[in-house]
C-alpha cells in the first residue's frame, strides 16, 4: 500500500468525529410502545388535553399503517417495540431557567460539537435551541429575541406557552395521517423547536437548533414548527449528530413550516447524523417529514440541505404552493460513502397561480453508496401560469455504488410549465488531470472538483454553515478515490 | 424635405413597464416616411423595449402614452396585425424553431401580408424565385430552405436571416433591433446592403443601435439617444460620431 | 390471493382452454401462463408504474379470444376497407383479431425472412415450445403478455437470417370484435439471426370503428450484429382499449430502433422492455403519442444495459389536448458491468387543452460510475417566444399554433424512414389534430 493510501486508510478510520457518548444520567422509558406511553410522554410533558388526545389519535392510527418500501433504500425490519421513545437527560427536575443550571456535562458536549450554548460565544448572530436525545437543554438569546417579538421555544415549553399557537397549526401541513413515519412521530414526539414570527418582524439573527442523540437504543421524534406571519421573514439552521455505535438508531422527525402573505422562511439543514461504519455496521435511520406551506400570497420558502450523515436518510423537504405567486426552493447535496443509502428530493405541489418553483438537487455517490433523487413536480389545474425548474446531476466516484434519478412530472394545467434536467457522469477525467498538472494531489483536486460541482447549492447556505457543509463534505467522501 | 400630413410612427409620452418595472418615461418620437432613424443609448436605456413595444410583445405593458402607425392606433393591433400592416422587427436574438422550416415561415409569412394588402397568394414557383434572389442579396446558402428557423444557425446568420425576412415582406416600417451586435464586418456590410436596398420614399427603418458602427453604412437621417427611457438629445448624423467620440456618459450627464 | 378480475380471467381460461387445445398445440404453455398470470394477477392502480394507465375498462372486457366466437355478417369487407394503401416492397401480412388473414396476405415468404402463423407451425409435428417459458422479473413487467400468451390462437412467427437488402415486412392487425364479446390477441414472436436486418411495420387498425380489447405481445431476439427497425402503428379507433407488451433482447453490436405513434384507442397502454445484453448494442426509441377528448396515451419503456459500451437514446414527444391524458415513463438501468455506457432521453410533453394531463417519468438507475447518462424533461404550453416570432411574422394565430405543434412531434416523426408511411402516418395526425390536413399541405 502507498503512503498516500495509507494516509487515506487513517483518515477514513478518523472519518466520523461527532461520535463520542456523552456519559449522563438519563431518565429513560423502557421500550415500547402503546397508549401508556403516549399518555406518559405528554404526562411528563405536562401538556394540554387536546395534544394528549392528538396523539392518541395519531397512535391508533399508526397501529393500521405498515411500513413503506417504495424508496430505493433497503434495511432489516426495524422492531418497533424494542425502542425506547423518550429519553432525557436527568439533572434537574423542571426545564432550566437559565444556562447556569445546565448540567456542565451537556454544555462540554455542544463544545465539543462545535456548537457554544454560551451567549458570549462567537457566533454572536445566531440563537440555538439544543435538543439531547428527546429534550431540549438550552435555548440561547430567548430575551433579544423576545424584544423583537420572536418565539423562538423548546416544542414543550411553546406547548404552555402558546398552547392556541400550537393547537392551530399542529399537523396542518404533515397531518397525522400523512406518512408511516409522520404518524409515529405525531404519536410520540419529545421536543423541537417552535418558531413564530410576529407580522411584518425581520427575524434579527438566524435561529438553530441543534440535535444530539445520545442515549442507545432510543428513537429521536423531534418536531419542528415554524409559523411566519404576513409580511415577516425568519432563517432557520438545523444541524445534528450521534454518538457511533453498532445498532441503527431511528430518527423520525417532523418539520411544518407555515408562510402566511409575503412571508419568507429560509431552513437550512446540515445533516450529520452517524453514518455506520465502512462496513456499514450502525448509523442512523433518518426517515423525516419535512414539509412547508406557502398559505399567503407571494410568500417564500426555500429549503436548502447538506446530507452527509445516516446509514439511510429517507427525506423530501417539500413546498405546498397554495397563495397565488408564492415561491417555493430545495437546494441539496447528498452524498454516500461506504454503504450509506439516501432516497431523498422535493414535493413542489403548486396549487397558486403565477407559483414558482426551483429545484437544484446535487448527488455523489462513492463506495457502495447508493443514492436516488426523488421528486415530485405536480401542476394542479388552478396553477396558472405557474413554473418549475429542476436541475438534478449525480456524480460517480468508484465503480460500485449507484446513482439513481427519478423525477415525476405531472401537469394539469395548460399555462404552466415543468422543465427537468439531469445528469449522470463520473468526475471529468480531463478535470482531473487538468488540476494535477497544476500540481494539485488528487485528493485536493476531488474535493477541488466536488466542491465546484456543489457550488450552486452551498451558496444558498448561510456563511459559517457553508464553512462546516464544505469540510463535512471533505470528511465523508474521504477515501473516495485513491 | 417635404413631411407627408400623416408620419410613419408618431410615438407620444410612451409609458411601459416590464414586470412592474416602468422602463420608458413618456418617450416621444416621429419618423416620416421615407427616413432612417438611429436610436442609439446606454445599455439599459430602453432600447429593445421600443422595438418590442412596437411589434407587441406579450409581457411590456403601455401604462401611457399613444402610438401611431401611419395614423392608425398601433398598439390596439396583435402582433400578427402589425405584421401584415407592414411592421417589421428584426430581432437582437432570434428564436430557434426546429422543425419549422424556413420556407414555410417565409412563404406563410408573406402570403399573411399579401392577403392583408388585398393581393393574391403566391405562386411557388414566382416564390422560390424572390427568395433565391434575396438570399443571393443576403449571401445565403441554398441549404438554408429546407432547414428550421434559425435552428443551429451562427449569430451572424440568424441576423442575416432576419434582414432576408424584411427583404421578401416588404415592410412599411422596419424596426431592427441591434441588427449589427454579433457581426464581423463582412456580415455587417451584408446586412446593410440589405437594409440598404429597401430604402425608398414610401418606407422607414427605425435602426436600434449600440454603436455608430453601422450607421457607417446605413446612413440615417435623424439619430436619437435614449436615455433612462426618454429621448435626450436628437441630431443629425455627427451626432452618432460625436458619442462614439465622448461616450455616452456625455449625454447621461447631461440628461440627468 | 387472486382478485375478482384474475378470478374471472381464469374462469373464461378454463372455459375455453379445450376449444384453443383443438386449434393450437402448446396447451402446457398457456396453462403455466396462466397460471402465472393468476399468481401476478393483472397490475392495478396503485402500482408505481401503471398510475397513469387507464386499467377500468378492463372491468368489463370478455378476455376469451375473438376468433373463437364466429365473425358478425359482413365482417370481412369492413377489415379489407380499414386496410391501408400497400407499401412499396414490403411483404404485407394481415392477422383479424390476431388470427392471421391469408387471403388478405401475401404468401408466406421464402426470402431472408421466414414468416409463419404461430397456428400453422403448431400444425407441424415437434415444432417445439414457440417461446421461452414467460418470465416475470421485477423490471420488465410481462403480466398482460402473460394475459396474451394464455388466450393468443395465432400469430407471426419471424426469422430472420443475413441477406444483402433488409427484409421488408408490414404485419396488419386489425381488430374487428367488440370487447363485450371477445378479445383480440396480436402476438409476434422475431428472431433476427447473426447480422439479419429487418424492416418491420407493424401496426394496429380497427374494422369499422369497434369497440375492441386489444392484447398484444410482441417479442424480439436480435443476434449479434443484428439490425431491426420497427415502425409500430397504434391507430385503433377511438371506442378500443390496448394493451401492448414489447420485449427485445440485443446481443453483441445489435441495433434495434423503435418509432412508435399511437393516437388511437379510448386507452392505451404499452409496455416496452429492452435488454442491452451484448456489447455495444444499441437502442433508439422515438416515440410520439397524441391524446384527445378523454383518451389515454400510456407509456412506460424500461431500458438495461446489461453490457459494456451500450447506448440508448430514447425520445418522447407527447400533445395532449381537450380532456386526455399523456404520461411516458422512461426507466434506464445501467448494471455494474455496463461501463461506458451512454444514454440520453428527451421527455417532453406539450398541454393543448384546458383540462389536459401530461405526466413525464426520466428514470436513470445507474450501478457504475464509468457512464455517460443525461435526461431532459418538459411539460408545458408551446414556446412563447417561438409564438410570437411566428406572429412578428404576420402568420395567424392558429396556423402558427399549428406550426409549432406539427414542428413539436417532428423529432419523432423525422425517424420515419419509409416515406409512404410517413405521408401516411403524416395524413393520420393531421386529421388527429384539429383543422391539420391543410396543414400539412402546406408543410411539406
Amino acid at each position: 500500500m502507498s503512503e498516500g493510501a495509507k494516509q487515506l486508510e487513517s483518515l477514513i478510520g478518523r472519518g466520523y468525529a461527532q461520535g463520542f457518548v456523552t456519559e449522563i444520567d438519563s431518565d429513560t422509558v423502557a421500550p415500547g410502545l402503546d397508549e401508556d406511553v403516549v399518555r406518559l410522554i405528554s404526562r411528563k410533558k405536562r401538556e394540554p388535553a387536546f395534544l394528549t388526545e392528538w396523539r392518541l389519535k395519531a397512535l391508533r392510527h399508526w397501529l393500521t399503517m405498515k411500513e413503506p418500501h417504495w424508496a430505493h433504500v433497503r434495511f432489516p425490519p426495524i422492531d418497533y417495540q424494542a425502542i425506547s421513545y423518550y429519553s432525557a437527560p436527568r439533572s434537574r427536575k423542571d426545564g432550566p431557567k437559565s444556562l447556569a443550571e445546565v448540567d456542565p456535562k451537556l454544555l462540554e458536549t455542544y463544545e465539543k460539537l462545535g456548537v457554544p450554548l454560551h451567549e458570549r460565544a462567537r457566533l454572536a448572530g445566531v440563537a440555538v435551541d439544543a435538543v439531547f436525545d428527546s429534550v431540549s437543554v438550552a435555548t440561547t438569546f430567548k430575551e433579544r429575541l423576545a424584544a423583537a417579538g420572536v418565539v423562538f421555544l423548546p416544542f414543550s415549553e411553546a406547548v404552555r406557552t402558546h398552547p392556541e399557537l400550537i393547537e392551530q397549526y399542529l399537523g396542518s401541513v404533515v397531518p397525522y395521517t400523512d406518512n408511516f413515519f409522520a404518524t409515529l412521530n405525531s404519536a410520540v414526539f419529545s421536543d423541537g423547536s417552535f418558531v413564530y414570527v410576529p407580522q411584518g418582524v425581520r427575524c434579527p439573527m438566524e435561529l438553530s437548533t441543534y440535535f444530539r442523540i445520545n442515549a442507545l437504543n432510543t428513537g429521536q421524534f423531534e418536531r419542528t414548527l415554524i409559523i411566519a406571519d404576513a409580511g415577516s421573514h425568519v432563517s432557520y439552521l438545523e444541524g445534528c449528530s450521534a454518538p457511533q455505535r453498532d445498532e441503527n438508531q431511528l430518527h423520525a422527525a417532523v418539520v411544518e413550516l407555515i408562510a402566511l402573505d409575503d412571508a419568507h422562511i429560509k431552513y437550512s439543514t446540515v445533516q450529520n447524523w452517524y453514518p455506520g461504519d465502512a462496513q456499514g455496521v450502525g448509523g442512523i435511520y433518518n426517515f423525516v417529514t419535512k414539509r412547508g406551506e406557502c398559505r399567503g400570497r407571494n410568500a417564500h420558502i426555500s429549503w436548502t440541505q447538506v446530507e452527509t450523515g445516516s446509514a439511510i436518510t429517507w427525506k423530501y423537504p417539500s413546498c405546498v404552493l397554495r397563495g397565488a405567486g408564492s415561491r417555493g426552493e430545495f437546494y441539496s447535496v447528498a452524498t454516500v460513502n461506504n454503504h450509506q443509502q439516501a432516497d431523498t428530493g422535493t414535493k413542489m405541489i403548486h396549487i397558486g397561480r403565477d407559483t414558482r418553483s426551483t429545484i437544484i438537487s446535487k448527488g455523489i455517490s462513492a463506495g457502495h453508496g447508493q443514492n436516488t433523487y426523488r421528486g415530485l413536480v405536480k401542476m394542479l389545474p388552478s396553477a396558472h401560469g405557474a413554473r418549475n425548474f429542476t436541475q438534478c446531476d449525480s456524480l460517480l466516484m468508484g465503480g460500485q455504488c449507484g446513482a439513481h434519478t427519478f423525477p415525476y412530472v405531472e401537469a394539469k394545467n395548460p399555462t404552466a410549465t415543468v422543465e427537468h434536467e439531469a445528469s449522470t457522469s463520473k468526475i471529468s477525467d480531463d478535470q482531473l488531470f487538468y488540476c494535477l498538472a497544476r500540481g494539485i494531489c488528487a485528493e485536493d483536486a476531488v474535493n477541488l472538483i466536488v466542491s465546484g460541482f456543489c457550488k450552486s447549492v452551498f451558496k444558498e447556505l448561510p456563511m459559517e454553515f457553508a464553512v462546516e457543509a464544505q469540510k463535512l463534505l471533505a470528511v465523508s467522501l474521504e477515501g473516495a478515490v485513491g | 424635405m417635404t413631411r407627408a400630413a400623416t408620419p410613419m410612427l408618431a410615438i407620444r409620452d410612451l409609458v411601459v413597464t416590464v414586470d412592474g418595472k416602468q422602463i420608458l418615461n413618456g418617450l416621444t418620437l416621429e419618423v416620416a416616411a421615407g427616413e432612417v432613424h438611429a436610436i442609439m443609448g446606454p445599455n439599459g436605456s430602453g432600447k429593445s423595449t421600443l422595438a418590442h413595444v412596437l411589434a407587441g410583445r406579450p409581457g411590456y405593458e403601455v401604462t401611457a402614452g399613444s402610438v401611431s402607425y401611419q395614423g392608425r392606433d398601433l398598439l390596439a393591433l396583435a402582433p400578427e396585425e402589425r405584421a401584415r400592416a407592414g411592421v417589421f422587427l428584426g430581432f437582437q436574438y432570434p428564436v430557434e424553431i426546429p422543425g419549422v422550416n424556413n420556407v414555410y415561415l417565409l412563404k406563410a409569412a408573406l402570403n399573411a401580408v399579401r392577403k392583408a394588402r388585398g393581393l393574391p397568394e403566391v405562386d411557388a414557383f414566382d416564390f422560390l424565385g424572390l427568395v433565391r434572389e434575396k438570399m443571393q442579396v443576403m449571401q445565403i446558402d441554398e441549404s438554408f430552405l429546407s432547414r428550421g428557423v434559425n435552428e443551429g444557425f451562427s449569430g451572424g446568420e440568424k441576423k442575416r436571416n432576419e434582414i432576408l425576412q424584411m427583404l421578401v415582406l416588404e415592410p412599411r416600417l422596419a424596426v431592427l433591433d441591434e441588427t449589427d451586435s454579433g457581426l464581423d464586418i463582412d456580415a455587417l456590410k451584408i446586412v446593410a446592403a440589405g437594409v440598404n436596398s429597401l430604402r425608398s420614399p414610401e418606407r422607414s427603418c427605425l435602426v436600434v443601435t449600440h454603436y455608430q458602427r453601422l450607421l457607417e453604412y446605413v446612413v440615417p437621417d435623424v439619430v436619437h439617444v435614449l436615455v433612462r427611457g426618454r429621448i435626450a438629445r436628437s441630431g443629425d448624423r455627427t451626432l452618432a460620431i460625436e458619442l462614439e467620440r465622448r461616450g455616452y456618459d456625455w449625454v447621461s450627464g447631461e440628461a440627468a | 390471493m387472486a382478485s375478482p378480475l384474475t378470478a374471472r380471467i381464469a374462469e373464461q381460461h378454463a372455459s375455453v382452454a379445450r376449444t384453443l387445445a383443438a386449434r393450437l398445440p402448446g396447451a402446457a404453455r398457456r396453462r403455466l401462463a396462466m397460471e402465472t398470470l393468476a399468481r401476478t394477477g393483472l397490475p392495478g392502480s396503485r402500482d408505481e408504474n401503471w398510475k397513469y394507465a387507464n386499467l377500468r375498462p378492463l372491468e368489463r372486457a370478455s378476455f376469451t379470444p375473438a376468433a373463437l366466437t364466429p365473425p358478425a355478417a359482413g365482417a370481412d369487407a369492413a377489415v379489407a376497407a380499414a386496410l391501408p394503401p400497400r407499401l412499396a416492397d414490403f411483404m404485407r401480412y394481415v392477422f383479424v383479431d390476431g388470427v392471421f388473414a391469408p387471403l388478405l396476405s401475401d404468401a408466406p415468404g421464402t426470402g431472408a425472412a421466414r414468416v409463419t402463423s404461430l397456428a400453422a407451425r403448431g400444425d407441424a409435428a415437434d415444432a417445439g415450445p414457440a417461446v421461452p417459458a414467460p418470465r416475470h422479473e421485477p423490471g420488465a413487467d410481462q403480466r398482460f403478455a402473460l394475459l396474451n400468451e394464455a388466450f393468443a390462437t395465432d400469430g407471426a412467427a419471424i426469422e430472420v437470417t443475413a441477406a444483402p437488402e433488409a427484409a421488408r415486412l408490414e404485419l396488419l392487425f386489425v381488430a374487428s370484435a367488440e370487447a363485450q364479446l371477445g378479445a383480440s390477441y396480436p402476438r409476434v414472436e422475431l428472431k433476427l439471426g447473426p447480422a439479419g436486418r429487418l424492416v418491420l411495420v407493424e401496426r394496429h387498425l380497427s374494422a369499422a370503428g369497434a369497440a375492441s380489447f386489444v392484447t398484444s405481445a410482441v417479442s424480439a431476439e436480435l443476434a449479434r450484429g443484428a439490425a431491426l427497425d420497427h415502425y409500430r402503428v397504434q391507430e385503433l379507433s377511438s371506442r378500443a382499449i390496448a394493451f401492448d407488451t414489447l420485449a427485445a433482447t440485443l446481443a453483441q453490436e445489435a441495433s434495434y430502433r423503435l418509432h412508435a405513434v399511437g393516437s388511437g384507442a379510448a386507452a392505451c397502454r404499452s409496455t416496452l422492455g429492452v435488454r442491452l445484453a451484448g456489447e455495444h448494442a444499441r437502442v433508439a426509441l422515438a416515440v410520439a403519442a397524441l391524446g384527445d377528448r378523454t383518451q389515454v396515451q400510456d407509456a412506460y419503456a424500461l431500458i438495461e444495459h446489461l453490457a459494456p459500451h451500450t447506448r440508448t437514446a430514447q425520445t418522447f414527444r407527447g400533445i395532449s389536448a381537450a380532456r386526455a391524458r399523456v404520461a411516458f415513463n422512461g426507466k434506464i438501468v445501467v448494471a455494474r458491468d455496463a461501463h461506458g455506457s451512454d444514454s440520453r432521453q428527451s421527455l417532453r410533453g406539450l398541454l393543448a387543452g384546458p383540462e389536459a394531463e401530461i405526466d413525464v417519468r426520466p428514470q436513470l438507475e445507474i450501478y457504475t460510475d464509468d457512464v455517460r447518462c443525461s435526461h431532459g424533461a418538459t411539460a408545458g404550453k408551446l414556446d412563447d417566444n417561438m409564438l410570437f416570432y411566428l406572429l412578428s411574422r404576420g402568420l395567424e394565430r392558429d396556423s402558427a399554433l399549428r406550426a409549432l405543434k406539427w414542428a413539436f412531434l417532428e423529432d419523432v416523426i423525422a425517424t420515419i424512414e419509409v416515406p409512404e408511411l410517413r405521408r401516411q402516418v403524416e395524413e393520420r395526425l393531421a386529421g388527429a389534430m384539429q383543422d391539420g390536413a391543410a396543414l400539412r399541405e402546406e408543410l411539406i
